[in-house]
Parts: C-alpha cells; sequence; structure tokens
C-alpha cells in the first residue's frame, strides 16, 4: 500500500492527521486537521510545517530536531506521545497532544502525526489545580467547610493518614471503592481496599501500595503524579486514573496526611493509546503489499493493549472463513487457538459470533461468556474443556467492511487481563477493521491486476520457443516497469508449409489496450500467412487491419520468413534485424512503414543467406532506447559493438551478455518494454544458389 | 544534457502557434508535449508549427503523438506543420516512414 492509499484511510481518522516531508513541508493534511487548525488542505499542501503551526518560540526547537534527526538518527521526540502548544491559522495557540513516526521511503524521510486537541482536557486540569489549592486552604480552616466543598466534588479525593489508612473519603471516593460510609472505610485495611483490583502502571507493571503517591508523600517522599490502570477483578471494568497528592502539613510544618485527587482519565488514556496504535497500524499497513503479513502484523498490534487476544478471518464467497491471523502475547497459547481451530465448524452460524457478523456486518460484544454459552458452543468434551482453558471474559467482533462487502471480521478476546469491552473499544476495534479491510482490498486488487496482466501477457507471447530444424532459438522478453502491467513488445513463431515465420513487434502504448492491439496484430499476422506466407504481404495486412480500428492504433513489427539457409525479411517502422557472422555484424533489409499510421506505405523486402554459425537477432527499440548515465542511450552503436564481441557464441549466451550489457547501462527504472529475439543457423548451407543481399520486392497494398 | 530533458516553449504569432521542443519526446516526456500542444489548439490557432530543430531524440510514443495529431488536423481542418530535426533525430522518421507521411517543413514557413 502505498501513501496515496494510506491517504485516503487516513482522512477518515477521528485525529487530526499530518505528514511532513524532510524538507519540512506538510505532504498530507486530513479533514480533522482542517477543522483544527483553520486551513484547508489547498491551503497547508506544500507549506513549511514550521510556519503553519507551530508556534514562534517553538520553530527553531522543531529545525534543529528535525536537522538531528537527518543528520544523525537521533530521534528525541518519536513514538512518543507528546504534549505541545499549536498554532491556529487566525494565529490562536492550543494545547495538542501528539505522536509522530517516522518512515523511511524511496524519497528520504516522512514524518506522520496524529494530533488531538486537548484544550478541554488541560481546562478541566487547570480547574482541578485550583479546586486542590482550595482544599488545601479548607483543610486548615473548618471541618463543615471542606466537607461541602469536597463532597461536592465530581472527582474521588480521599486523604491519608500518616498509618497508610484512610482517613477520609468523599462521596465520590466512597463509590469508587464500593464503600457505604466514612465509617467502613476507617476500618478497612488499605491493603485490602486495592484488593478487588488489578492495578497497574503504565508500563504494565504492578502498583503496589507502596508505590501510590498518598503513601510516599506521607513518609516524606516526593510523589510525581501517577497514571494506573486497574481492572475490577469480579466486573472486568478497566479504568485508568491519575493520582496526584498534595501533603498537608501542620502548624509546625510536619506533614500529616496527603490528600489525593483521583481523576478518572480513562477516556483520555484510551484516545491516546488508540492515536498510538493507529499510527503505528497505519505505518504497519502501509509497509507491505502481502495482506495476510498486514494482517498477522495488525493482529499481534492489537496485543496485549487493546485485548488478549486478536484473530483475524476473511471470507470467500462462499461464505467460509479462512482463518488469516491469531495473535496472543504468550506464544504457548497460540497453540490453544490453533487446536481450537480444528473444532470450529466449516459452515459459519448466521446467528452467531462470526457468522452474525458477516450477516449483519455489524459489530457483536459479548460482555459476558457464562459457561452454559460455552457449552451450547461445544462439540464436544475435548473442545468445552479448552474452551473454558482459554477463560473467556468478554468478545467483540467487528466487521471489516469495504464499500458495504463484510470481507471479513476482526475478533477481540478478553481473558487473562480480565478486562470489558466498552463502546471506546468498539469503536477503535472498528477503526482498525475498516484500515485493515481497505488494505485487504488494495492488495487484492494489485494482486488480481498482477494476474490478469501475467495471463495477458503469457498470452502475448509464444507458450514455448519452437524447435525450428537446423536452427537455435533463444529469446528474451521484458516488460518496463510495474509488474501489474501489460506491455506492449511481442514475438512469435510459426510454422507453414515448411517454412517458418518470425514476427517480432512493438505496440504503442500499455495494459489492456495494447493488449488488445498486439494480439490483433499475432491473429492477422496468422491469417494472413495462410493466403500469403511474404514477409511484406503479412505486413500489409496487418497495416490494413490497424487501420480498420477506430482509435489509432499503432504497430512497429519486422517480419522474417526462413527456410534452410536463407530468409526474407521487412519491416514496418521496426528497427532492421542484425546479421552476424565471421564477417561481422550488418544490417538486413531496408526500412518500411510503420503499421496502422500512415496512407503512404510501402515494404520492401529482402533476402538473405546464412551459413551454419550465422545468427540474427532481432530487438524492440526498448533496447536501444534505455537511458544510462547523462541522459545517454544505449543506442545502435553500442548493440553493435556488443553484438561484434559476441558473434561466435550461441544464441543463450548472447542473450545473457546482451541483457547484462543493457541492465549495465540503465540507469534509473526501465521506461519501455525490451524483446530480443536470436536466432543461429546451425544446418546445412542452401543450395547452390547465390542470392543478392537485398533483392527489393516492394510490396505496397 | 543536464536535469529535465525535455524544454518546450510556447509562442503564438497571429493565427501561428508555435511549440518549440529542446531535448527528448519519449514515454515520459511526451505527456508535456501532448500538454502543451492541448493548450495551444485550445486557443484556435490555424496552424500549428512543432519545431523539431532541437530534437534530441524521439521514440515510439513521441512518434505515436505526432501521428494522432496529424491525424486530428486533417480530419478538423487546421493546418500541421513540423520543422524537420537535424539528422540524427531524423532516423526514427526514416526507419517508420513518417518523414514521407508527416508535414515536415525545412524552415519554419511564418517568423
Amino acid at each position: 500500500m502505498d501513501l496515496d492509499q494510506a491517504s485516503a484511510i487516513l482522512n477518515y481518522a477521528h485525529s487530526a492527521f499530518i505528514s511532513m516531508d524532510e524538507r519540512g513541508q506538510i505532504l498530507y493534511w486530513n479533514i480533522r486537521a482542517e477543522e483544527m487548525f483553520g486551513l484547508t488542505r489547498a491551503e497547508a499542501i506544500g507549506q513549511s510545517v514550521a510556519d503553519t503551526i507551530i508556534p514562534e518560540h517553538l520553530r527553531d526547537a522543531h529545525r534543529e530536531g528535525l536537522r538531528r534527526f537527518l543528520q544523525s538518527g537521533e530521534a528525541r521526540l518519536l513514538n512518543r506521545r507528546l504534549e505541545l502548544r499549536a498554532l491556529r491559522a487566525d494565529g490562536s495557540e492550543f494545547p495538542v497532544e501528539l505522536t509522530v513516526s517516522a518512515l523511511a521511503e524511496d524519497r528520504g524521510w516522512s514524518f506522520h502525526a496524529f494530533v488531538a486537541d486537548i484544550s478541554e482536557r488541560r481546562a478541566g486540569e487547570v480547574e482541578r489545580q485550583k479546586l486542590l489549592d482550595e482544599l488545601q486552604h479548607a483543610l486548615h480552616g473548618s471541618e463543615q467547610r471542606l466537607e461541602v466543598i469536597v463532597n461536592a466534588l465530581a472527582e474521588a479525593v480521599t486523604i491519608r493518614g500518616l498509618d497508610d489508612h484512610i482517613i477520609y473519603a468523599n462521596r465520590a471516593a466512597l463509590d469508587r471503592l464500593g464503600l457505604a460510609s466514612l465509617e467502613e472505610l476507617r476500618e478497612s485495611d488499605p491493603r485490602e481496599l486495592m484488593g478487588p483490583y488489578e492495578t497497574t502502571g503504565e508500563d504494565g507493571r504492578e502498583i503496589r501500595l507502596e508505590d501510590l503517591p498518598s503513601v510516599r508523600v506521607v513518609r516524606g517522599e516526593e510523589a510525581e503524579p501517577l497514571m494506573l490502570r486497574s481492572v475490577h477483578r469480579s466486573t472486568g471494568a478497566e479504568e485508568w486514573v491519575l493520582l496526584k497528592a498534595t501533603p498537608v502539613r501542620d502548624a509546625a510544618g510536619n506533614i500529616d496526611a496527603a490528600v489525593t485527587i483521583i481523576e478518572n482519565v480513562t477516556a483520555a488514556k484510551r484516545s491516546s493509546l488508540r492515536m498510538e496504535f493507529l499510527a503505528r497500524a497505519s505505518r504497519v499497513l502501509a509497509s507491505s503489499l502481502d495482506y495476510q503479513q498486514t494482517l498477522r502484523n495488525v493482529a499481534s498490534l492489537a496485543v496485549p493493549q487493546i485485548a488478549d487476544w486478536c484473530a483475524v478471518d476473511l471470507f470467500d464467497e462462499a461464505g467460509q472463513r479462512e482463518p488469516v491471523a491469531v495473535a496472543h502475547i504468550d506464544p504457548a497459547k497460540l497453540q490453544m487457538a490453533e487446536r481450537l481451530r480444528a473444532f470450529e465448524p466449516e459452515e459459519l452460524d448466521p446467528e452467531q459470533g462470526i457468522g452474525r457478523v458477516r450477516r449483519t456486518g455489524e459489530s457483536t460484544i459479548y460482555e459476558e461468556i457464562p459457561d452454559a454459552l460455552l457449552v451450547e458452543a461445544a462439540v464436544s468434551e475435548e473442545h468445552l474443556s479448552l474452551l473454558r482453558a482459554v477463560g473467556m471474559r468478554a468478545v467483540l467482533i467487528v466487521p471489516m467492511t469495504v464499500r458495504g462487502r463484510t470481507i471479513g471480521s476482526l475478533s477481540l478476546v478478553s481473558a487473562d487481563s480480565g478486562r470489558s469491552f466498552d463502546q471506546g473499544d468498539v469503536e477503535l476495534a472498528e477503526q482498525i477493521a475498516e484500515v485493515a479491510a481497505l488494505a485487504v482490498e488494495n492488495a487484492r486488487l494489485y494482486s488480481e491486476r498482477t494476474e490478469v496482466a501475467r495471463t495477458l501477457q503469457s498470452s502475448l507471447l509464444p507458450e514455448a520457443l519452437p524447435e525450428v530444424p537446423g536452427w537455435e532459438i533463444a529469446a528474451h522478453y521484458r516488460p518496463a516497469g510495474h509488474e501489474a502491467e501489460v506491455g506492449g513488445d511481442f514475438y512469435d513463431f510459426w510454422e507453414i508449409a515448411g517454412d517458418w515465420l518470425m514476427m517480432i513487434g512493438d505496440v504503442t502504448g500499455k495494459g489492456v489496450g495494447a493488449a488488445t492491439v498486439t494480439s490483433l496484430v499475432r491473429h492477422t499476422a496468422w491469417a494472413a500467412s495462410d493466403f500469403d506466407s511474404r514477409p511484406a504481404a503479412i505486413l500489409a495486412r496487418v497495416d490494413a487491419a490497424l487501420k480498420r480500428r477506430p482509435m489509432l492504433s499503432v504497430c512497429s513489427a519486422l517480419s522474417m520468413r526462413v527456410s534452410e539457409g536463407r530468409g526474407t525479411v521487412a519491416s514496418g517502422g521496426h528497427p532492421l534485424p542484425f546479421h552476424l557472422s565471421d564477417g561481422g555484424v550488418a544490417e538486413l533489409g531496408s526500412a518500411g512503414t510503420l503499421l496502422g499510421a500512415f496512407s503512404k506505405v510501402g515494404w520492401p523486402e529482402a533476402e538473405f543467406m546464412m551459413r551454419p554459425g550465422d545468427t540474427l537477432v532481432a530487438i524492440t527499440d526498448g533496447v536501444t532506447d534505455t537511458v544510462g548515465q547523462g541522459d545517454e542511450r544505449f543506442g545502435t552503436r553500442r548493440l553493435r559493438r556488443v553484438l561484434e564481441e559476441l558473434h561466435a557464441e550461441p544464441p543463450t549466451v548472447i542473450r545473457e551478455r546482451l541483457v547484462a550489457a543493457i541492465e549495465e547501462f540503465q540507469v534509473g527504472a526501465r521506461a519501455d518494454d525490451t524483446a530480443i529475439v536470436i536466432m543461429r543457423f546451425n544446418g546445412a548451407p542452401a543450395a547452390e544458389q547465390t542470392v543478392a543481399r537485398a533483392t527489393n520486392h516492394n510490396v505496397g497494398v | 544534457m543536464q536535469g529535465s530533458p525535455l524544454e518546450i516553449r510556447s509562442e503564438r504569432q497571429g493565427e501561428t502557434g508555435r511549440v518549440t521542443v529542446v531535448g527528448e519526446i519519449d514515454i515520459a516526456t511526451a505527456p508535456q508535449v501532448q500538454d502543451a500542444v492541448e493548450a495551444m489548439l485550445a486557443e484556435r490557432v490555424g496552424e500549428l508549427l512543432i519545431d523539431l530543430r532541437d530534437l534530441a531524440f524521439i521514440d515510439s510514443s513521441g512518434l505515436r503523438l505526432l501521428i494522432a495529431l496529424n491525424n486530428r488536423a486533417t480530419a478538423d481542418g487546421w493546418k500541421l506543420s513540423l520543422t524537420r530535426p537535424s539528422d540524427r533525430s531524423m532516423s526514427v522518421f526514416q526507419i517508420t516512414g513518417a518523414d514521407e507521411n508527416l508535414p515536415f517543413v525545412e524552415e519554419p514557413s511564418t517568423q
């Protein structure tokens, strides 16, 4: 998938998405970015990022960072969540959160960032700081005032005493802890209060009581705000909270308690995790055209952040599922998934699970997986015990949809972590599935096109080179550029009344249009040779057939008839063939009119003799037009020199060395197809006749 | 030749539009020539002169473009003239019979 395809996908992203080249100019700007910065795509693209969205005081740092990265590869800010200030088109500044990733491409580095406007979140933080100040003030005032203020807070607030016990909690905090009253709280062991939750930090490390900011503060330590993820052990509910603790001092200045404000940042944290995930997923998706590999990469990205298991299935036309990827952080568990697959019925149940998602095109969420459901789903005792062993807690299946067609599903399973899925997870999973579906579709279209091109191309060349008595033949064909395109060069051999006809040609243009013309040329030539197998007569027929087409269809072709020791050749605007012998390299025949192009036409025929060991070489202009250093072309002179050196070699050696010489000369991508046909005469020479080398028979229309 | 292998200059003198091509017309640059020609034809000139005196190279894509243009001129009733290139670049036209079929002129017919 290239950047254009990725950009089509990213246009739908919920966050602003901006790409920049290594000169710092904006390459891509999605719809959300237009809204956020007040600048349309047309206005933004090509502008410098520094002058457009970076406030003046940060511009030098930005340029310096970019310069440093390009010079030394040192990346201080890549792939990290950053909080910075950004500039709108109207000159106002606002706080943003962003993650920047870099991608190495042929043209150099490009940088990609998801940007979220966090003005609201920031405003909330300022608000809370004010409350915290008031609270401190209140603590030194009357108890009553404290009660009133604190209980009105939506945020959970606790006060921890010196013995680690929580001595106060407001209403919101009591609700969080699942306690009815302050008395109940005061009696509880502080460790037990953490008991119902599995608590981990941002890095996945377990958080103990000693790590909590309030506990550290009452011990006189400095404590940074702590972000932690808590999963309720029985309900599976996941929460991200930010704990900020402030010491409370007595009149003498000694710490006697710590106030903690517990801010629920689940939504913000998930959105930032999603941004990171999407940034990584978009890189993964842009990295390969092999969609199976791409889907495996996406699945492994999803674990363990989003779910414990992630599986991707694709549906074929018959509605059968093709498991493409399954990921779990623990490889041992993957074997379990494989064993489970063996039990799954071929036919999808349209009322259940993946089958249902396929039928409805809508996401399905199983918030709980009761044992009864497993019993119902199991086909055998062994299957049931395997299902139970997975320990599924919740399952989320979302469709992979492209243009209204459900082509597959993405399944997320929560097990070991015990978390449940919420609406945010559904939205994230749907976004990933949409991006993955597009990746699959693009890859499929590409491989279909490649397959069509390959089939078409092979139908335009002889299946195998024929065995021509007395002759040794080698041929080479290489289409230009992309394998998904059909080239316009062709060659062909066929037998007629004991003689052999050879045609090599070049249809101007590429793709299916050129392939159609090539096909017409070949069929016309075959049919024409039944009536009149003289090379010039064949060209005349082809010329007439091309002129009957409604669109300009132009082809150059060399038509040659050979028998033992002799031959006849005519050119329809095609480079003349070379005759290689001990005497050197000579061009055979003379110029004739390009086919399908002109009203004044003429195809002079030339006869030639072949001695044993003599070789004929015919090419298309892709050989001589090959571009080298300084825009120089390979040219006829260089070709002749190579052929002079190789004149005594067998055809396969000439082919190999000539192709190597062209490739060595070539600079950059090949612009045109190349075809080469090499024929050496090994048999007995023709009888005594001596035929002048260029006896011309003009054949007109 | 350094940089872009093709340079195109377009100018109009009365009823004649002149497109001067300096460099190479091949599969990569033919679209640029096509664009320049279309822009000139959009101005409804009575004669289109393509100056090929400084043509360094032309491949089959470029040749096809000239053939198509010649067919259009005949069908739509305007005049096409091609200023003959140097001998080296003329060889493609000779090999294909284009020298006898396309409207080559020795010098620009109007100044």
